[in-house]
């Protein structure tokens, strides 16, 4: 009980701080529409090329893209973090009594609901120009999409803690999306890839929730990409958790 | 006597690359429940560590220590619950409103809504934030924010009361105006434990002081105690140089049972004394009797720093403002 209440006061606390900040909410809002105003129209001479079906490039496209957004949303929490490590606000909350897995859980699932909302306006702006979900897979894409969001929050809350540096911070979090991103062939299809990038993609966690992203919102249950990114990203997420958990009860400098 | 912090052979070393820093190297406690406890020593002495140990954020390597009464190492739930902490930092959001947060921080502590904003308002009051508390505490002054602070460590009514350094940065007003509220704290009956680089505000405010100096403490007293080890008081005569010999007068003076030593420097003549207050009267009448003319008299009574450089070698002000 004690745990639940204090779990929402630090999800609400982190909730109102992106709420009260303008520049969160524009970019939260308007950057998955950048990627259907700007991207979406090129693919569209793409249609019949193989790895697109003939009935709609956005039923491609869409999936990587919010994949994408549950890995920028979760990677670039930590930069807030190192923030309120230097104004003292996270050594106040660990004096108190609470719970530091409240703490840590709180911020995550703050990080889960803003993809969350980015991924439905996205989807419902995305509707009128052919986009069309099989719905069932979209719900536990929406799924894919949160564990994805507490995975790489966790990391970068877990590296934010443990360097306490916007400056340390950036080149890190820079250097692991892109590759991660590339490989996980969120743009266009890995059926496109040469060999070795395909060899390489498998052992890229970011690939699996992209093709099961594609799979499930196109009513493809059966294939093994939607069981693998369950087997390959739960583990993948406890281990990186408990890291970050860590770091929270452990001091900080 | 009833302790509220007692803590016995506390050890940590940060590894860091290369050689690990041995930041407290033994160092055993104790701080009496309703007093100002204050940790004076230069930056790096590891009064910081200390301090953070005791408030639960930091584990020690080696030692024991009971903190309100609980063990600290196998009840530090019960320990944060009965302590606050204010860190060099603060803690404050300065995105957020002062009510905001304090009511926040009364909330953590398991406060319902209606009673973290009687508190908050209570706290609000006391420390004069009334008319600012509607403004997102990055608009504050250094003043303003510290008592900010303080309020936040203060909203569970704490029986302990963790402050670090509380008033760098502060100008001279803002730190005179929070000395009077710890004081107050305290007569509230808080016990607080600060720790502190300004020898002035730690003969100011406390009731007892530990000197750490290279992570060990290397004097603990009340200032009076402290300062009574050292030498006493000085007393600086300047003379008239009227034909008689100054090394009479010295001796004379030298031969005063009350007069520790005296020595003779740039035409001054310099008595360490017992008791400088007593002394005086005395030495004004024997010069007088001589018919010895006096230009100038002073009295200096000794300071922390007299402790610490007796206790380390060096000075406590070249330390800090190097």
């Amino acid at each position: 009980m004690e745990f639940f209440s204090e779990l929402r006061l630090y999800y609400n606390r982190k909730l109102k701080e992106a709420l009260r900040n303008p520049a969160y909410l524009f970019m939260s809002a308007f950057l998955p529409l950048m990627y259907l105003t700007l991207f979406a129209p090129l693919l569209k001479n793409l249609t019949g090329m193989p790895g697109f079906p003939p009935d709609g490039v956005l039923n491609i496209f869409l999936p990587g893209v919010v994949v994408v957004l549950s890995v920028f949303g979760g990677s670039f929490a930590g930069f807030r973090l190192c923030d309120e490590i230097r104004q003292g606000i996270i050594e106040r909350f660990r004096v108190t009594p609470t719970s530091r897995l409240a703490l840590l859980l709180g911020a995550v699932f703050r990080d889960i609901t803003n993809v969350l909302f980015q991924t439905l306006l996205l989807s419902l702006v995305a509707l009128p120009f052919g986009f069309h979900p099989n719905w069932t897979g979209f719900l536990l894409t929406l799924l894919i999409l949160s564990i994805n969001t507490a995975l790489f929050a966790s990391f970068s809350y877990g590296i934010a803690l443990r360097l306490q540096s916007e400056d340390a911070l950036a080149p890190i979090t820079q250097g692991l999306t892109l590759p991660i991103l590339l490989m996980a062939g969120f743009l266009l299809p890995m059926s496109l890839a040469p060999q070795w990038l395909k060899i390489a993609a498998h052992f890229d966690p970011v690939y699996y929730s992209v093709e099961a992203a594609r799979a499930l919102i196109n009513g493809h249950f059966a294939e093994s990409s939607v069981w693998q990114v369950f087997a390959v990203n739960l583990p993948l997420l406890a281990l990186v958790f408990l890291w970050a958990l860590r770091a929270y009860r452990k001091a900080l400098g | 006597m009833d302790n509220i912090i007692f803590a016995e052979g506390l050890r940590k070393t940060y590894q860091t690359k290369g050689n690990p820093v041995e930041a407290v190297k033994g160092v055993d406690l104790q701080v009496r429940r309703g007093e100002i406890f204050g940790f004076l020593g230069p930056n790096g002495a590891g009064k910081t560590t200390i301090l953070r140990i005791l408030s639960t954020l930091l584990l020690p390597d080696a030692g024991k220590s009971k903190v309100t009464g609980f063990d600290l190492l196998k009840d530090a739930k019960n320990v944060r619950r009965r302590i606050g902490y204010v860190s060099q930092a603060g803690g404050s959001d300065r995105d957020v409103t002062a009510i905001e947060d304090l009511i926040l921080q009364g909330r953590l502590y398991g406060l319902n809504h209606a009673d973290a904003t009687k508190q908050a308002k209570i706290l609000i009051e006391t420390l004069d934030l009334a008319c600012i508390a509607g403004r997102k505490s990055g608009t504050y002054s250094g003043g303003q924010k510290r008592r900010l602070d303080i309020a936040l460590g203060m909203m569970h009514q704490p029986e302990l009361l963790f402050l670090d350094e509380p008033t760098t940065g502060l100008d001279p007003q803002n730190r005179a105006r929070l000395w009077d509220e710890v004081i107050r704290l305290r007569d509230q009956g808080i016990s607080i434990f600060l720790t502190t680089h300004y020898m002035d505000e730690a003969d100011h405010l406390s009731d007892q002081i530990a000197i750490m100096d290279q992570g060990r403490i290397v004097a603990q007293g009340s200032p009076g105690e402290l300062k009574k080890q050292v030498a006493g008081d000085t007393v600086i005569l300047g003379l008239e140089q009227n034909g008689y010999s100054m090394d009479l007068v010295m001796q004379l003076l030298g031969q005063q049972a009350y007069v520790k030593e005296a020595s003779l420097e740039l035409g001054r003549l310099r008595l360490y004394v017992e008791n400088g207050e007593t002394a005086l009267p005395d030495i004004l009448r024997l010069l007088d009797k001589g018919e010895i003319g006096l230009r100038s008299i002073s009295l200096s009574q000794p300071s922390l720093n007299d402790v610490f450089l007796r206790q380390t070698g060096r000075s406590l002000t070249e330390e800090t403002f190097a």
